[in-house]
C-alpha cells in the first residue's frame, strides 16, 4: 500500500492546515499518513485527531527504515506527469505542506533540493489534500491523470453579494440533480475538506497583519 | 514639453506629452494618495501649461496659504525644466467622490492598512458608492493573507456589465497595491455609474439595450377628408376644400 507524506513548511499549526491534513487521513487513511518536521510548538497544538496518524519531528530524510530512492516528490515544475504504474516503482508520496500563494511562489524547491525524483500532477497549482487525492486515485485506484474530472479556480459563493474565487485546482464532484421543474442539472462542486467554507467565510473577518 | 524651442516633429509631440502626462499622474499618485488624488489633466496654452490636479480634500493639497501647491508647482517645473511662471497647478474638488475609483480604491486601501476586517472595509465602501448613485459596484481584494492560501475575496451590488462599448463609458477601475510582510494584496475597486443627461456624474447615453416605449400622441379627430401638401407649409384648413371643389 503506498505511503503519504506531507512535509509540514508552515511555521505553526494552522486551521487550515489542520482541516486539510484532517481530510487527508479521512481519504487515505490514518495508517498510510506520515507528517513530517512538525516543531515542538505544532506537536504540542496539534488536535487529537492528526495524531493518530503518524506525525513525526523529523525530516523527510530522516524518516526512520525509509529509502530516499522510494520517495516520489509531487513537485509542479516536474518533467513527468504521475502515472498508475508509478506506485510499483516508489513506495512513498511527498507533498509540500504548503499554504500556496498565487502565482505560485515554487516553495516546493526547498524539497526538491534533497533530490528526490518528481512527477507533476497537472500545470495548476493544488491544495495539499486535493494533491493528495488525486494522487491516492492515481496511484492507488489506477484511475490515469487525464481521467479525474477536475475544476479550476472555482467560485464559492456566501451570499448575493459576497464571493471567494479560489486560483487553484479541485477535483470535481459531479452530480446530477433534478429542478423545480423537473429538468436534469449536472451540478459540479470542488471537493473541499469539511468545515473549509466556513473557514473561508471567516478569513474575510480578518484584519491584515504587517 | 520645454523643448518647444527646438520644432520636434508631430509624432514626437504627441508622445512626449503622453510620457510627460505619465510621468507627472504616477507623481501625484504617490505624492497625494492621503488626500484623495483621483487624477490630473494638463492643458496646453501657448503662453502657459496648466495642470489641473482632482482630488477629495483640497484642502491638504494646497497647504497652509498654498504652501504646498507652491511646492508641487516649483517641483514640476524644475523636473521637466519649464520656463519659470509657464507652468500654473490648480487643485479642483472631484464632486462626487463617491463614484471615483481610484478614491474608493485608496480608501480600501488605508482602510486595510489601519486595521479594520477587509468584509467590513470593503462592505462599507461599496454602501458608500451604491449611495452615491452608482448603478453598481465590485470590491476585489486578492492574495494571500497570513495562515490561509491565496484568494480573491469579491464584494459586489447592484448591476454590472462586464464587456462591449458600454464598459468603457459607463466603468470606471482602479487597482491599488498593499504591501505586507509575505507579499503583496491587489485591491481592485469597479464602479458602474448610472446614464445622466445632464453629464456631470456619468454618460449622457443610456446604455444602448434600455428601449424606453413612449406613450403613443393624442390624435387629433378628423371630421372631414383633409389634404396636405408636404411640398409648401400646410395650407389653412379653410383652404383646403377649395382645393378639392377643383
Amino acid at each position: 500500500m503506498s505511503k503519504f507524506v506531507v512535509d509540514h513548511m508552515e511555521d505553526g499549526m494552522h486551521e487550515w492546515c489542520v482541516l486539510e491534513y484532517n481530510h487527508m487521513i479521512m481519504v487515505v487513511g490514518k495508517e498510510n499518513m506520515y507528517f513530517t518536521s512538525l516543531s515542538d510548538a505544532c506537536l504540542a497544538t496539534m488536535p487529537e485527531e492528526l495524531k493518530r496518524a503518524n506525525c513525526l519531528k523529523e525530516g523527510v530524510l530522516d524518516l526512520p527504515g525509509v529509502d530516499s530512492k522510494d520517495i516520489c516528490l509531487l513537485d509542479p515544475s516536474a518533467t513527468e506527469p504521475l502515472k498508475p504504474e508509478d506506485a510499483d516503482t516508489f513506495k512513498y508520496f511527498l507533498f509540500g505542506g504548503i499554504l500556496g500563494d498565487d502565482p505560485p511562489r515554487d516553495r516546493t524547491k526547498e524539497l526538491r533540493k534533497l533530490g528526490f525524483a518528481g512527477r507533476h500532477l497537472g500545470p495548476v497549482q493544488m491544495s495539499t489534500d486535493t494533491a493528495v487525492n488525486v494522487t491516492k486515485r492515481v496511484v492507488v485506484d489506477k484511475v490515469p491523470l487525464d481521467e479525474i474530472p477536475f475544476m479550476d479556480n472555482p467560485e464559492v459563493y456566501f451570499s448575493k453579494h459576497e464571493s471567494v474565487s479560489l486560483p487553484f485546482r479541485y477535483i470535481a464532484d459531479i452530480k446530477e440533480v433534478s429542478t423545480a421543474d423537473g429538468q436534469k442539472k449536472t451540478v459540479r462542486k470542488p471537493i473541499m475538506p469539511p468545515g473549509m467554507l466556513q473557514l473561508i467565510k471567516k478569513d474575510s473577518e480578518r484584519s491584515l497583519d504587517f | 514639453m520645454a523643448a518647444a524651442a527646438a520644432q520636434i516633429s508631430k509624432k514626437r509631440k504627441f508622445v512626449a506629452d503622453g510620457v510627460f502626462y505619465a510621468e507627472l499622474n504616477e507623481f501625484l499618485t504617490r505624492e497625494l494618495a492621503e488626500d484623495g488624488y483621483a487624477g490630473v489633466e494638463v492643458r496646453n496654452t501657448p503662453t502657459r501649461t496648466e495642470i489641473i490636479i482632482r482630488a477629495t480634500h483640497t484642502q491638504n493639497v494646497l497647504g497652509e496659504k498654498g504652501r504646498r501647491i507652491r511646492e508641487l508647482t516649483t517641483l514640476v517645473q524644475k523636473r521637466f525644466r519649464f520656463a519659470e511662471n509657464t507652468v500654473e497647478l490648480y487643485a479642483e474638488r472631484v464632486q462626487n467622490r463617491g463614484l471615483c475609483a481610484i478614491a474608493q480604491a485608496e480608501s480600501v486601501k488605508y482602510k486595510l492598512l489601519n486595521g479594520l476586517a477587509v468584509r467590513r472595509a470593503c462592505y462599507g465602501v461599496v454602501r458608500f458608492v451604491m449611495e452615491s448613485g452608482a448603478k453598481g459596484c465590485e470590491v476585489v481584494v486578492s492574495g494571500k493573507l497570513r495562515a490561509a492560501r491565496a484568494k480573491a475575496m469579491k464584494f459586489g451590488d447592484g448591476f454590472m456589465i462586464h464587456s462591449g462599448q458600454p464598459t468603457r463609458d459607463f466603468i470606471t477601475t482602479a487597482v491599488r497595491h498593499v504591501l505586507l510582510r509575505q507579499g503583496v494584496l491587489g485591491i481592485k475597486v469597479k464602479i458602474m455609474l448610472d446614464s445622466d443627461p445632464s453629464g456631470r456624474q456619468g454618460p449622457k447615453n443610456p446604455l444602448p439595450d434600455v428601449i424606453t416605449i413612449l406613450e403613443p400622441k393624442d390624435e387629433t379627430f378628423i371630421s372631414e377628408p383633409v389634404s396636405q401638401d408636404f411640398g409648401r407649409p400646410a395650407e389653412p384648413v379653410a383652404a383646403a376644400p377649395e382645393v378639392e371643389a377643383q
